[in-house]
């Protein structure tokens, strides 16, 4: 029998072939997480509880501070000085300021395809889109910073076929809440979401880091992307050598499989307050919305502004709507600029701000009472930005620039 | 060995993909004082639970149980009135990894739902893997419960797991 990509990863990382459902220790070949209370300076104390003050192979971990950033109050400048201790005791390379680790990762040329990469939380899933699966391990990763070895049980695919082409209106996003809608918040569930099929080929990188970032919401452990010229081009562009492409062998056996027809794919939203919540955006026209956040490890990357701006380019967001545009890393930052993005964001009204995971936790940009935000931030639950009497409604950029403009839910669409 | 699970159901969330954040209420994330989570406890589903629950009950869930940004509040709470494990049709992966990992009984049971009501008697035993609703005569079979997750049961926490069977030399 044949294996799908995760199988793969897996028997590679074992050293010999593993089944679907058996139980072992494997060894990521990268151990990373970022700055947040309850988690650094938990790992910090239980690495001294353990006896723990040297790890074997300290360029396996990679630490960011992208959460409290920049620290608005000393508190929070102290789980940074907690961040920069630890990784000066253990040797572990830490980036601060370089935007959200789960993107900053693959920039800076960390990952390749066939890794297996292993973070406390599970948005690491977004490197699948370079062949890598990234898994969110919760508090079972001090077993990996004290062992270097996670516990895992092979876990089965669910296998995501895409056809077509995306039409004018629709990204990604729309594609990742439609699936949702279709097959159900727990229709990969405890699996490995591999997509490919000839619509994949038609999909940017960017693209392709947004379907994977989100796939916790179907309740995948990972997702993970066939490799093909778009990786390639990347991977080059990121000074990344050495590495094989990764795809399923033909008869490899899916738990499900599942085609989606990108060019059948329409503007949706998540209401919420769960981002089990996917409807046509048809059901919520003209609703009234003060916020607007485009941003997140999910969706800030330039092809999102670029879907933003072909709204938002010579017109204005509507009095009284603040519009947040958040670039998911620095370099992106300087891209934008590059490109004339941020001077065209800022004519339309957009705040353009500095690359950080606050404004999707509320942490920066935060909503009060009563008040209704489009986002394209991970979560739409109650009090994720801000106020527990706060509504947050997630979508795609096009549709978040198209409601800035008219201060209430529109199908972008009509304005393209 | 596992001590068998033995107790009563103290509640059933019954619904899909159940918000375990919703135990506490998703606004009280940050509390820590473990006297207040317990007063907060299923106030929104029964403000007596706290009264009726006792040592060794357990929860029921339905499908998907823990799906959303799972945090851990609502389990310290639960742990804290006595609940000694969630007993559901299936756990969202994250949820599971999480609770599994703070060695708490977490068993997916298929038809558990469906058989269970409020207050039935129930032994689990995790040699068998058979979850035995005691007065109603119906024993389920659960599906396999991990190696790793058995012996955080058995250890209590990943730092004494960690230490007794990966760290010692």
């Amino acid at each position: 029998m044949g294996q799908t990509i995760a199988e793969k990863i897996f028997s590679e990382n074992y050293n010999r072939k593993v089944e679907v459902g058996e139980e072992k220790l494997f060894s990521p070949d990268i151990i990373t997480a970022y700055d947040y209370p309850g988690y650094i300076d938990k790992y910090e104390k239980q690495m001294e509880e353990l006896n723990i003050h040297t790890v074997k192979n300290p360029e396996k971990f990679l630490l960011f501070i992208d959460h409290f950033y920049p620290a608005g109050t000393s508190k929070e400048q102290e789980i940074h000085q907690i961040t920069r201790r630890f990784s000066k005791k253990y040797g572990f390379k830490l980036y601060e300021g370089a935007g959200i680790g789960h993107q900053v990762i693959s920039e800076k040329g960390y990952i390749k395809p066939g890794q297996f990469v292993v973070h406390f939380d599970g948005h690491i899933s977004t490197i699948g889109a370079l062949g890598a699966i990234g898994m969110g391990i919760r508090n079972s990763m001090i077993e990996a910073f004290a062992t270097e070895q996670v516990s895992l049980v092979v876990p089965s695919t669910v296998r995501i076929n895409l056809e077509g082409k995306l039409l004018k209106g629709v990204t990604s996003r729309d594609v990742f809440h439609s699936i949702i809608k279709q097959i159900g918040p727990s229709g990969c569930r405890s699996s490995v979401i591999e997509y490919g099929g000839p619509g994949l080929k038609s999909l940017e990188m960017d693209e392709r880091f947004t379907l994977c970032n989100l796939a916790m919401f179907l309740g995948g452990l990972s997702a993970v992307m066939e490799t093909d010229e778009v990786t390639h081009e990347y991977l080059k562009t990121h000074n990344v050598k050495d590495y094989v492409d990764m795809y399923p062998d033909k008869d490899a056996e899916y738990l499900h499989e599942y085609t989606i027809k990108l060019d059948e794919v329409e503007p949706v939203i998540v209401i919420p307050p769960t981002p089990a919540n996917t409807v046509p955006i048809s059901e919520v026209l003209g609703l009234s919305i003060d916020h607007g956040y485009i941003g997140s490890c999910a969706s800030g990357r330039i092809k999102d502004f670029q879907q933003a701006l072909e709204i938002l380019e010579g017109r204005h967001v509507a009095e009284n709507f603040r519009l947040n545009a958040v670039p998911t890393t620095t370099q992106i930052q300087l891209q934008m600029s590059e490109l004339g993005l941020t001077q065209k964001l800022i004519k339309a009204g957009a705040m353009v701000q500095v690359s950080s995971c606050d404004f999707c936790i509320g942490q920066m940009g935060a909503l009060s009472d009563g008040e209704r935000s489009v986002s394209t931030g991970t979560l739409n639950v109650t009090g994720r930005m801000g106020s527990s009497k706060a509504e947050i409604y997630t979508a795609s950029p096009y549709t978040i620039a198209a409601t800035a403009i008219n201060g209430k839910i529109t199908d972008p669409r009509t304005m393209l | 060995m596992i001590k068998n699970l033995n107790g009563r159901i103290a509640w059933i969330f019954d619904e899909p993909n159940f918000d375990i954040d919703l135990v506490v209420g998703v606004t009280n994330m940050k509390i820590q004082d473990i006297e207040k989570l317990k007063d907060l406890c299923m106030i929104n589903y029964d403000l007596d639970f706290k009264n009726q629950v006792r040592e060794g009950d357990i929860i029921i869930g339905g499908e998907n149980f823990g799906y959303g940004h799972p945090h851990y509040p609502s389990c310290r709470a639960l742990r804290a009135l006595g609940i000694k494990g969630i007993i559901a049709e299936s756990f969202s992966p994250g949820f599971y990894r999480g609770e599994s990992t703070n060695g708490f009984p977490l068993i997916e049971c298929k038809g558990v739902v469906e058989t269970a009501d409020c207050w039935d008697r129930f032994i689990y035993d995790w040699d068998t893997e058979e979850l035995n609703f005691i007065d109603k005569g119906i024993i389920l079979k659960s599906e396999r419960v991990p190696e790793k997750t058995k012996e955080l049961i058995v250890h209590g926490d990943i730092i004494t797991y960690l230490q007794k069977r990966r760290l010692t030399p």
